[in-house]
Formats: C-alpha cells, sequence, structure tokens
C-alpha cells in the first residue's frame, strides 16, 4: 500500500467541499427530508389532504432493508380493510389500515415473454422492444415489474365419486356427488388479502369438454389485480432492483368492492334413483341399480355442468 | 453545522480521516425516492420528480369530521334521500340547516373501528326500499355510527357480498374511523362509499341487502 501523500491544492478540495454542501437536501414547500445518517436522504412530498383513490399504491426505496416496498392507500371488501400476510411484527398479518411496508419480490423481466411486451410508455424511455431496438438509439434499459393483487378465498366446488354398497349384495354402485371444498376458507378465512406476485395471469375459463366431463378443478380464490409495479434500470442489468431504479405504478383497481361467490351452500343435486325389483332373489335389483348407478352419474354430471359447475366469486362496486 | 466539511488550507496533509469524511458526506446526501417521489438517476445525471397534488372531490356520502360532529354529502340509495335525525342531508326544507352527526368515541370495536354507516330498514312486509306508506313513519334510510356492520351486534358477517339482515334492517358503510390499539380519540377517517346506491333486498337463505354503485 503506497504511503505517498496525494498533492491535491486546497483551492480544490474546497470547491469540491462548497459543491458537496450546496448538494445537501433540505424541505421546501410540500416536500419533507428524513436523514438516515450515512445511508443517505430520504425527500418526500407531503400529502395535500386532497383525494387519492383507494387502492392507490406508492414504491418506495427502504433503505435500511436495503429492499423496495410499497404503500397502498386503504381500500375495502364487504366494508373491511384487507390483511397483508406477513407484513406485522414479528412476520404477522398487517391489516392494511396500519399502513403496513409492503415487500415488493419476484420481479419478472418484462419483454422477456412474447406476451409480456413493455409498454410504449417505457419504449420511449429507452427500453427495447421486441425486435430488441430502443426509440430514436436510446442506450438500453432494463424493465422488471411485480403485481399486487387481491385475493379473496371462497369455497371450490368438488365433484366425488361415492362408492355405495345399495343392495346388501356384493355389488357396489358409484354415485357422482357434488360438494363444496372449504380448506382454503377454512384456512384463511374470508377476508380480503394483498399478495404479491411476479405476474398474475387470470386462470383460463374450463372449455365445455371439462365441464360436461366433471373434470374441471374450481379454483379456491377469486383475485383481482390492484395495480402493476414497474422498475426501470438506468442502464441494461442483470442484476435486481436498487435504489438507482425508477419505480412507475400502473393501477387496475380504483374503487372499493363487494365480493360473493356464487353459492353460499352447497347445491341441492337431484336425489337418485333406486329401483328395487325383488326379482330373481335380489339379483335383478343389483342389476338394475347399477345401471341407474350410470344414469345418476350422468344426471349429476349434466346438473353440475348447467348450473354449478364453479362457485366463482364476484368482485363489484 | 453538524456534518460541514472541513475547510483545508495550503499545505495541510490529505490524510485518510480528510478523506473519509470526504466520502462519507457524499454518501449521506444521496437521494432515495420517499411517498410522491420519483428519482431516475441516469448515466448523465439524475432526475427528482415530485408527484402532482390530486384534485379535490365533492362525491356523494363524503364524510368530514370537525370535533365530535360529522357532516355527511348527499347521497341516495334506489333515488331515495337519507337523513340524520330526520333531516335530509341536503338540509331542512324550511330552515336550510344541514345535519350535523353526533360523533362518540365510546362506539368504537374491539378492534378500533368505528363505521359511520347507512342504516336501511325495509317496511314491514315490503321487499323493496320505499318511502314510508304511511306520511308520518319513520325514514328508511338514517345515518348513524356504528361499531359493527352488523344489525344484530358483533362481527358481521359478509360471505355472501351482502349485508346481513334482521328484520330487514341492513347496515351499509360509508366510512370508518380508526385509531387500532389506542381507546382515546377518533383516530383516522377512511372513506369508503363514493357514489350513489342501488339496493336489492334478496330472502336468501341467508337474508342478504345488496347494494351496488349507480
Amino acid at each position: 500500500m503506497s504511503t505517498d501523500v496525494y498533492n491535491i491544492r486546497a483551492v480544490e478540495w474546497n470547491a469540491d467541499a462548497e459543491v458537496l454542501d450546496r448538494a445537501r437536501l433540505w424541505p421546501g414547500t410540500g416536500t419533507r427530508v428524513r436523514r438516515h445518517g450515512g445511508a443517505g436522504v430520504t425527500l418526500e412530498a407531503l400529502p395535500g389532504g386532497v383525494w387519492k383513490h383507494p387502492w392507490f399504491t406508492a414504491p418506495l426505496w427502504d433503505p435500511a432493508g436495503g429492499r423496495w416496498v410499497a404503500r397502498v392507500k386503504p381500500g375495502f371488501v364487504n366494508g373491511l380493510d384487507p390483511v397483508v400476510p406477513g407484513a406485522g411484527e414479528d412476520g404477522e398479518d398487517a391489516r392494511l389500515l396500519d399502513r403496513p411496508d409492503i415487500v415488493l419480490g419476484g420481479f419478472r423481466h418484462v419483454g422477456a415473454a412474447a406476451d409480456d411486451p413493455a409498454p410504449r410508455f417505457f419504449h420511449l424511455l429507452g427500453v427495447p422492444d421486441a425486435r430488441g431496438r430502443t426509440w430514436r438509439g436510446l442506450p438500453p434499459r432494463t424493465l422488471r415489474a411485480s403485481d399486487l393483487i387481491l385475493r379473496t378465498a371462497r369455497a371450490a366446488l368438488q365433484g366425488n365419486v361415492e362408492v355405495v354398497d345399495a343392495t346388501g349384495t356384493s355389488g357396489t354402485i358409484a354415485q357422482y356427488r357434488v360438494g363444496l371444498d372449504t380448506t382454503r376458507v377454512d384456512q384463511v378465512g374470508v377476508r380480503a388479502r394483498i399478495g404479491v406476485t411476479a405476474r398474475w395471469v387470470p386462470p383460463p375459463p374450463p372449455s365445455v369438454a371439462e365441464r360436461m366431463l366433471g373434470i374441471f378443478r374450481d379454483e379456491t380464490e377469486d383475485v383481482t389485480p390492484i395495480c402493476t409495479v414497474y422498475l426501470l434500470a438506468p442502464e441494461r442489468t442483470d442484476d435486481a432492483p436498487d435504489a438507482n431504479w425508477a419505480a412507475f405504478v400502473r393501477h387496475h383497481l380504483f374503487w372499493n368492492l363487494r365480493h360473493a361467490p356464487r353459492n353460499l351452500r352447497p347445491p341441492e343435486p337431484p336425489a337418485p334413483i333406486i329401483l328395487f325389483t325383488g326379482l330373481a332373489g335380489g339379483i335383478g335389483d343389483a342389476i338394475g341399480n347399477q345401471i341407474l348407478a350410470n344414469i345418476n352419474d350422468l344426471s349429476d354430471r349434466v346438473f353440475n355442468a348447467l348450473n354449478n359447475t364453479t362457485n366463482e366469486g364476484r368482485y363489484w362496486t | 453545522m453538524m456534518d460541514d466539511l472541513e475547510r483545508v488550507s495550503r499545505g495541510m496533509t490529505v490524510t485518510e480521516d480528510r478523506w473519509e469524511s470526504m466520502r462519507s458526506a457524499n454518501a449521506a446526501r444521496r437521494i432515495h425516492p420517499g411517498n410522491g417521489v420519483r428519482v431516475a438517476r441516469l448515466p448523465w445525471g439524475t432526475i427528482v420528480s415530485a408527484a402532482p397534488a390530486a384534485l379535490p372531490w365533492a362525491h356523494s356520502w363524503k364524510v368530514r369530521r370537525s370535533g365530535d360532529t360529522g357532516l355527511v354529502a348527499p347521497g341516495r340509495v334506489n333515488g331515495l334521500p337519507a337523513r340524520i335525525d330526520d333531516t335530509p342531508l341536503e338540509g331542512d326544507a324550511r330552515t336550510g340547516e344541514i345535519p350535523r352527526l353526533r360523533l362518540r368515541t365510546d362506539r368504537f370495536s374491539e378492534a378500533g373501528e368505528s363505521w359511520v354507516a347507512l342504516r336501511l330498514e325495509l317496511e314491514q312486509g315490503r321487499a323493496a326500499l320505499s318511502e314510508p306508506l304511511d306520511g308520518d313513519g319513520e325514514w328508511p334510510l338514517t345515518i348513524v355510527q356504528t361499531p359493527t356492520l352488523s344489525p344484530e351486534g358483533g362481527a358481521a358477517e359478509f360471505a355472501g357480498g351482502g349485508s346481513p339482515d334482521k328484520d330487514g334492517v341492513a347496515l351499509y358503510p360509508l366510512a370508518v374511523f380508526y385509531r387500532g390499539a389506542r381507546t382515546e380519540g377518533f383516530g383516522v377517517l377512511h372513506q369508503i362509499a363514493h357514489f350513489d346506491l342501488n339496493h336489492r333486498f334478496s330472502g336468501g337463505p341467508p337474508p342478504r341487502h345488496f347494494f351496488w354503485a349507480a
């Protein structure tokens, strides 16, 4: 290690010190400054006591935690604010009314998938298009995104095959029954929750064949998107987003909501048809009932397909 | 000032301490984006932008508090106006006086919530909202402060998306005061309803009142 003394002219040193002193940040009208010792300064715009819509999301860089977080203005579902799993003290759930910091993560690379192109707004800022070209030859910049979603658990319709020995013989009858699976509701309750995911894509609707054959698997939650948080890098990079990136929000939800599943109770399927003939010492019953079991199966499937394939819920304002 | 940089004079030595203080001062002046501010660091400079102030919006059912008095902007359900203590929210027809809701700090739930809610009561035997058949009857839409959204008291069950029913009575939240674990004061006011409403009663089971924006 060199022990030579740097010969820096005092006038140059003092000039640099003047520049740094002028760069010190002070709060002006409508702003607030929070100093973090040697880790920098946070500049905030003060709220003006004016109206912002429910679910308004503001991304922030958390210098202490070294991560991006989001603060969401409280919105309500069925009159109640959602919970944010793990955002409270000691990893407990936090209420949105308590204004928790929602940690953003799992950022996807926007533009990497053909069905997820970068919005034109970012193309004008230097994000390459699908062909890798930038607008007017700007230096390319990386764009990542994360989706905030609103989730409400509900009962899911479930088809069950029930094996019944209805005749007391060695024969068996299989019946197709429709019931409600409340596992997810029992786990998390019916109160809405906020989640973060790299990319939310609505599940595709079931095909007619899936409905008729009863092989469609009903969802256990109803999900609606709140917003997409975009993070724009100063240049092309494979690194994770840090304080040097710029945040933008595209809102998808602006109003408070009501939510309801399609059914509160299991739908009543038709009673199965059972034939008692007494023929051939009871063997005829077994044969007849096995034939009817097939008919009852088909009846249940048609009933399910036509009326209650899913317990899909709806959000409305 | 506390973190003013040392000024040097000719001949002073650039020591490790002085150099590190210069580097520390540089790091301490780094700007991070906070609420409402965007910081874009580019190779050729740093752009700091602040979010523009949103416009105020005088919408239906807007709740405001002054001390222990609440004001609620007019709103309608199925075209019918609401009242506070039998005075329309638009103001008394004769005197023009705007009704006020007396707010109380002892009407909070254990979780620290207190709703300003629309209390709807269907006329007995009727399934649709209407003016009292008897001209002197009770007005079906009133504004109340309540610690629960269940007309029976206790926790409200919203699994059906509709407001729970008790003998034709339902509560619809317009705004909520939230004070968390504190036991005094009103806390922060959050608006919930912004639009006039439509209403329909469903006999269920269970019986529910459905509301949606008009």
